[in-house]
């Protein structure tokens, strides 16, 4: 079955996970970002990818695919969103106060500033 | 009164208590609590004495099969006599005890929650549910112990005492699970004493026996944990006298008698207990005639005698219960009253030292004659409770003894009782009749009348009871040996025995030993010199470390602490990061591994996607990798749009309009925040360090094998679909319920709608979040008078890196400007 859609899964958890261990706060955004790029994928594909028709009964169109994924979906693209504006406000935060974009740095920094 | 205030009342009133002040009115009342239960009990002492049981169950948590049951059968009965007679005496003289309301206030709200949790341990017949009055004990004798938490000597104390009977608690625990696992889910004592030959069959058996058994030992303080028992003396003497004597340090005592059935008769059981407990027998009287501290001295006798308890309770015959159960009894009584007598003499002359007392017997008649009555019986002198006890001793020691122990344990209970009575007759001598061995006589006159009326009534009972053996004595402790030994028992008590009986002319032989050493004993005592034989302490030490505020480096906890805060706890997020990863990918591949067999594998049917989407796919992935590779971040931001955007486009195909909305939406607006924010955003960091290139391949395969386990996990979840897709109940019945066409929707605002308000929710606090993150910054520096020069900063810092030339940065910093225009920390400096 699919395998090019789990293989697309897997590189944007890959590209994800390679980001999210940086040390600038910028990629730790594009981490996120990418993260909920690849759950959305990741929960798209357990369902059933079969049909490829649109869920809606007026038009009549049957099969049509699975509505459920996509309802969750829609839940996870818009909390991703608003995880990510914190998260980029987070970076900025970060950088205003402590003049860097290194978080290795948080660490002695924030006990000058504490 | 047979009913669960027998065991919550106390916790009732502990409640009760920490929402009224301290006044002495609502104080001096509370003793009428332990008092009417005691009354309570009484009433059932007849039918107990019949040999009836009284038993109701609540079902608390089904699947663990805890249940809270209330049995007072012959043992609890006896128990709970002394919890709550001795508490009653107990809370009375707490209120002349301290010199504060306040703290008597805070005393005996601990005290009551004390006293719940033992009455719990002594009337719940489910094991699981005993277990939790047990840790309530641990907790609140911890609190007791550190009462006064402005001396460092209690914070020791109550935490040593914590870490042994916690870790005890810990270990009884692993043994309750063990016998539930042996049981099939059964923790009723009465139960588990049916199943009794099934469960020592059990390959089980003997390691949950040893738990079992390490968690009584703690709690009783038996050789090598007993060292935390002379540390609780750091707490009030009421608490003292109360816990560490007469009721929570025989927890472990009456653990043990209550599991003698079912558990007793195997080697372990025999020999575990035997050993130990007259080791400490002997070694805890001998320790007594060491010490200074009065206190001391008291708690090295006690967990003497629970050695003895917990000897005869190994030797497991008839009359060995039954020495055991007139032997709780008789210590209960004249230990307790000791404490307080202790107490009292600590109270009037300011002072524990033995040495430094003396002939307060003219000072303080009426505590020196209950003093008396109490030595006498610990003593074991007729006609005392104790001598009653004693010679049940020396008899059990005599009568059908397993081999192993028929030569040591008359010795060791000649020798024992020997130096308890040497211990009782030093305390007498030296306190109430002798000149004080250092200085002179000290000033000190009666005590009140609350810190004298315990003793003496404490002291008179040891007296009665035993005098009147058959008519009080009987109907307590031959349902209570019946308990135990889960039969019908009776053990015929007696005050006067022949002359020419053996038990007798021993009991006579340690009390005579007992008495020389008694009188010639400060000789041994400045030889000794207060030091401890055989301390574990400076293993403990070794363990957890000395000081009390901070954790010791030089200890193995203190050791364990740093390795864990320097190698694990960095403080640096992303290595934790590396550690949850890498655990992630270890756990996902041995579950992948474990169920492979199982799975449907995948097959290469590669129909059920066409070629457009494979391209799509293929362009995610290129744009994903690319990201990484972008040297700027304008380059990173723009790759990974052309993956989202991608992304989108994949649910149009897949019939997911909604969702490519969305996705389109959220994209563009991610994109404009980004670009928004890039401006006031440092740019890519250049990563100079030495150790680039190794952290680079790390982060790249910790990435890769994530990447791997997702994909895997992604592939196996969708070609090993089992259960039936729950989709068609809401596609039935989205029109007819949700009344829209638009399945997803529906789902959505309808079927989901508690859900979708939960993501709003979400939303919002990530924009409060936002909001908090920019605005009271600039609040809030409006009173900093360094704000404009903060800004005049920031605009520079901005300045600097304002190097990004494009086009588009040029249109976005025009966006910019218009929206922030009113933004405060753009300052009156528009640069």
């Amino acid at each position: 079955m699919n395998f090019v859609l789990a293989l697309t899964v897997g590189v944007l958890f890959g590209v994800s996970t390679y980001f999210l261990l940086k040390r600038s706060v910028v990629k730790l955004l594009l981490g996120v970002l990418m993260l909920s790029y690849g759950t959305e994928l990741l929960i798209f594909m357990m369902g059933d990818l079969s049909e490829r028709n649109m869920p809606i009964l007026e038009l009549g169109e049957e099969p049509f695919a699975d509505p459920i994924p996509q309802a969750l979906i829609l839940t996870a693209i818009v909390i991703g969103f608003g995880f990510t504006a914190f998260t980029l406000m987070l970076a900025y935060r970060f950088y205003f106060d402590l003049r860097t974009e290194d978080l290795d740095q948080m660490v002695e920094e924030t006990e000058v500033h504490g | 009164m047979f009913n669960w205030l027998l065991i919550f009342g106390p916790m009732l009133t502990a409640g009760t208590l920490a929402f009224l002040p301290a006044h002495k009115r609502f104080l001096q009342l509370t003793t009428l609590i332990p008092l009417a239960l005691f009354a309570g009990l009484l009433a059932h002492a007849g039918d107990i004495a019949d040999g009836k049981t009284f038993r109701t169950t609540y079902q608390w948590v089904d699947a663990l099969g805890l249940e809270l049951s209330l049995v007072l059968d012959g043992l609890s009965f006896l128990f709970a006599l002394i919890i709550t007679g001795i508490g009653t005496l107990i809370v009375f003289y707490t209120n002349s005890y301290f010199q504060k309301d306040d703290e008597t206030h805070r005393f005996l709200i601990y005290l009551f929650i004390f006293m719940s949790a033992m009455l719990g341990i002594v009337l719940s017949g489910n094991f699981l549910g005993m277990f939790i009055f047990w840790e309530l004990t641990t907790i609140s004798s911890y609190l007791l112990i550190g009462f006064k938490h402005d001396y460092s000597v209690a914070r020791i104390g109550a935490r040593q005492a914590l870490i042994v009977t916690g870790g005890g608690g810990l270990a009884l625990l692993g043994g309750i699970a063990m016998v539930g696992v042996m049981s099939g889910g059964v923790y009723d004592f009465a139960a588990l004493d049916a199943m009794a030959g099934e469960l020592a069959d059990h390959a089980l058996f003997e390691a949950a026996l040893i738990l079992i058994i390490i968690g009584a030992f703690t709690k009783s303080a038996q050789f090598p944990f007993h060292f935390w028992l002379p540390g609780a003396m750091e707490a009030p003497t009421p608490a003292s006298s109360f816990l560490h004597s007469a009721t929570m340090v025989k927890a472990g005592v009456y653990l043990l008698a209550r599991l003698a059935h079912t558990f007793g008769g195997g080697d372990i059981w025999l020999y575990a207990l035997g050993s130990i407990g007259l080791f400490t027998f002997v070694y805890g009287a001998f320790m007594a005639l060491s010490a200074y501290d009065l206190k001391a001295i008291l708690a090295h006798t006690t967990l003497s005698w629970l050695g003895v308890l917990i000897a005869l309770i190994g030797i497991n015959t008839k009359d060995s219960l039954k020495a055991a159960m007139v032997g709780i009894l008789a210590h209960a009584l004249y230990k307790g009253a000791l404490f307080l007598v202790v107490g009292a003499i600590d109270y009037e002359t300011g002072t524990r030292d033995i040495r430094k007392l003396g002939r307060l017997a003219g000072a303080m008649p009426v505590t020196a004659v209950a003093s008396a009555l109490v030595l006498l019986s610990m003593a074991g002198v007729p006609p005392m409770l104790g001598f009653v006890a004693k010679e049940t001793l020396k008899v059990a020691s005599l009568e059908h003894v397993p081999d192993a122990f028929a030569a040591v344990f008359p010795v060791a209970a000649v020798v024992g009782s020997a130096l308890t009575v040497a211990a009782a007759t030093m305390i007498g001598l030296e306190i109430f009749l002798r000149k004080p061995q250092h200085g002179e006589d000290l000033y000190a006159h009666e005590a009140p009348l609350p810190m004298w009326f315990g003793p003496l009534i404490l002291g008179g009972l040891s007296l009665i009871l035993a005098l009147f053996l058959h008519q009080f004595l009987d109907p307590i402790i031959n349902p209570a040996l019946s308990a135990v030994y889960s039969d019908p028992a009776e053990v015929e008590l007696y005050l006067l025995p022949a002359l020419d009986d053996l038990a007798f002319q021993l009991s006579l032989l340690s009390i005579a030993i007992g008495v020389v050493i008694g009188v010639t004993n400060r000789p041994l005592r400045d030889s000794l010199q207060n030091k401890s034989l055989l301390d574990p302490t400076h293993v403990y030490n070794k363990i957890f470390g000395i000081g009390d505020d901070k954790v010791d480096v030089r200890s193995l906890l203190g050791q364990g602490y740093r390795f864990v805060n320097r190698r694990l706890q960095d403080g640096i997020l992303r290595h934790y990061l590396n550690y949850v990863f890498f655990t992630f990918v270890l756990i996902m591949i041995a579950v992948i591994i474990q169920v492979w067999g199982k799975l449907k594998l995948p097959s290469f049917e590669l129909d059920e996607i066409t070629l457009l989407e494979t391209f799509i796919a293929v362009i995610i992935m290129i744009s994903a990798v690319a990201t990484t590779f972008a040297r700027r971040r304008l380059g990173a931001v723009v790759w990974a749009g052309a993956a989202g955007v991608n992304i989108a486009l994949l649910f149009a195909l897949f019939g997911a309009p909604d969702l490519a909305f969305t996705q389109l939406l959220i994209e563009v607006l991610t994109l404009i925040f980004l670009m928004l924010a890039f401006r006031l955003l440092p740019r890519f960091m250049q990563d100079t360090s030495r150790f680039t290139t190794f952290r680079t391949m790390r982060d790249g395969v910790i990435a890769v094998m994530v990447g791997l386990v997702f994909g895997l996990l992604a592939l196996l979840a969708s070609s090993n679909r089992e259960a039936p897709p729950i989709r068609y109940w809401f596609e039935e019945n989205a029109y007819e319920l949700g009344q829209g066409h638009n399945i997803v929707n529906v789902i959505l605002v309808d079927f989901r709608g508690l859900d979708t308000l939960g993501e709003t929710t979400v939303l919002v606090i990530a924009a409060l979040g936002v909001l908090a993150l920019i605005s009271p910054m600039p609040l809030l520096d409006m009173l900093d008078k360094h704000f404009k020069e903060r800004v005049r900063q920031q605009l520079e810092a901005e300045a600097a890196l304002e190097k990004d030339s494009s086009i588009i940065s040029h249109i976005y910093e025009n966006i910019n400007r218009v929206l922030l225009a009113g933004d405060d920390f753009r300052g009156d400096d528009n640069a």
